[in-house]
């Protein structure tokens, strides 16, 4: 790892709106994109609440022929793809495009179009399915539309760690680009898991918020002793990464770069976590980065908002970080955009980049309840402006035990 | 025979999947010149099926111009109507 590695351009779509001025406009707001859900099946849920997202098919500028080939996860990914590539300023100029790759995170991939074929044989008792149904819901199908829209030939990697697969996937392409393999990587996550079949699938775990009677929008309560469970959203997050040195020379406008990552097992319980696993990974991808826990200023949390979660990430954020855990605010944006799955590690990325830029602080919202076991600096319901932050962590930890963090730093 | 009515229909489907103009819909058109690739053609046959209530079998049969897709289809049609599906079999909904 010998070279510096900076993100130029960020595009995202999610509950907070689409790109980067409206997702950190929103989140230092601390507005919610929670929402009752009001999808035709939200009746058969016991808390139909969501966070979702849109966009305009058109400004992907597909044909229709082609745009029938995507399902909804490939045209949030392909939307983030595009504006972060603008915001770049066009990196791919003048490369090699061997050299550049994508590296796309996703939990459950195309499961709309699944969950759709599924309907008509199950339901509507149809022997016929989509002919596209296995095009749209194969996994690697959004990192195949953002390598051939942008002529990318290098390694084209999809991630799916569950909720660790969009932190893995940057983390992934940040190695590559630091080492000199790749030129360019766009990486990040993408998730549409809003169908009848997934949303029955999350509550049958119970890991689904309860809605809040009084203001739906804050039923995703992280940290907070009245926290009933996480809220599933839907969109996507990419990054374009490419090399410090080649970002400066072309005058690029740097928003941020990607010092550090690791990728640990817990090798433990399928989904309770451990302190020593989270722990783990904290410390390694510290390591990676050569730095001192006593460097971070700010972690932008797993917090699902879930029992198990909130209390083993305080406290292995608590043995991580030892004495200096008090003074790190310690931020669940997951209140706001609610659990992206495979997205939520680049959301959460981008929303620490942009914090960072924008000497931003940014809160944990709906946390009126401290919970004596989630005792760190949580930034309960306001964000704190004017303050310069330098190095930061975004924690992704998933069930089935891969966990990942990264290390970020400001510019 | 192809009736016109066979090759209307054709049109109509490709004209709404994939804006060809009613002009360039011709009998002799390739399906090639059309633009209407394999995986395209996978698609108009599955439309089919519903807009012809047939079953188009699996096996690859070679259709190079729109007329051909037609006669195909009147064939399909004609064997169909004298043959019911098996049971199991679903028509077009």
């Amino acid at each position: 790892m010998n070279r510096r590695v900076a993100v130029t351009g960020i595009g995202t779509v999610s509950a907070l709106g689409n790109g980067a001025a409206a997702l950190i406009g929103a989140a230092r707001a601390g507005r919610s994109g929670i929402h009752r859900l009001e999808a035709a099946f939200a009746h058969r849920l016991t808390d139909p609440l969501a966070a979702s997202a849109g966009i305009d098919d058109e400004a992907l500028l597909l044909p229709p022929a082609t745009l029938r080939m995507l399902d909804r996860v490939s045209r949030f990914a392909l939307h983030s793809a595009n504006r972060a590539l603008e915001a770049s300023g066009d990196a791919l100029a003048g490369l090699d495009t061997e050299r550049a790759g994508t590296f796309i995170g996703t939990g459950m991939g195309g499961t709309l179009s699944m969950d759709d074929g599924y309907r008509t044989l199950y339901e509507d008792g149809s022997d016929r399915i989509a002919p596209f149904t296995v095009l749209m819901g194969m996994h690697n199908a959004a990192a195949s539309w953002i390598g051939r829209e942008h002529g990318l030939r290098g390694p084209q990697l999809t991630f799916s760690t569950a909720c660790s697969s969009a932190t893995v996937a940057i983390g992934e392409a940040w190695r590559r680009v630091a080492s000199g393999e790749l030129e360019l990587a766009l990486a990040g996550g993408a998730e549409a898991p809003l169908s009848c079949g997934s949303l029955k699938a999350w509550e049958a775990l119970r890991t689904l918020a309860s809605v809040d009677a009084e203001d739906p929008s804050a039923s995703c309560k992280p940290f907070s002793a009245n926290r009933t469970g996480m809220v599933l959203g839907e969109g996507a997050a990419i990054l374009v990464l490419e090399p410090w040195e080649r970002a400066v020379a072309r005058g690029a406008d740097i928003v941020g770069e990607v010092i550090g990552y690791a990728a640990t097992n817990e090798a433990g319980h399928v989904t309770r976590p451990s302190v020593a696993g989270q722990a783990a990974a904290m410390r390694a991808a510290l390591a990676s980065a050569s730095i001192d826990a006593g460097q971070i200023e700010a972690i932008n949390a797993h917090g699902t908002g879930t029992r198990a979660n909130d209390a083993t990430e305080t406290a292995a954020i608590r043995e991580v970080f030892g004495t200096h855990a008090d003074a790190v605010p310690v931020s669940a944006t997951k209140s706001m955009h609610g659990h992206l799955l495979g997205a939520a590690g680049a959301i959460e990325a981008a929303l620490a980049l942009l914090a960072m830029r924008e000497r931003v602080v940014l809160p944990t919202m709906h946390l009126h309840e401290p919970d004596p076991a989630c005792d760190l600096d949580h930034v309960p319901n306001r964000a704190r402006e004017g303050v310069p932050t330098r190095t930061a962590l975004s924690n992704s930890f998933a069930f089935g035990g891969s966990n990942a963090v990264l290390v970020l730093r400001g510019v | 025979m192809t009736t016109t009515t066979t090759l209307d229909a054709l049109r109509a489907i490709l004209a709404k999947d994939h804006a060809l103009p009613h002009g360039r819909m011709t009998p002799e058109a390739t399906l090639e010149d059309l633009g209407i690739d394999s995986l395209a053609t996978i698609e108009m046959l599955w439309n089919v099926e519903a807009e012809f209530g047939i079953e188009v079998p699996s096996e690859p049969v070679p259709l190079a111009t729109l007329g051909d897709v037609a006669d195909y289809v009147d064939e399909l049609v004609a064997a169909q109507a004298d043959a019911p599906l098996a049971p199991g079999s679903t028509t077009a909904t």
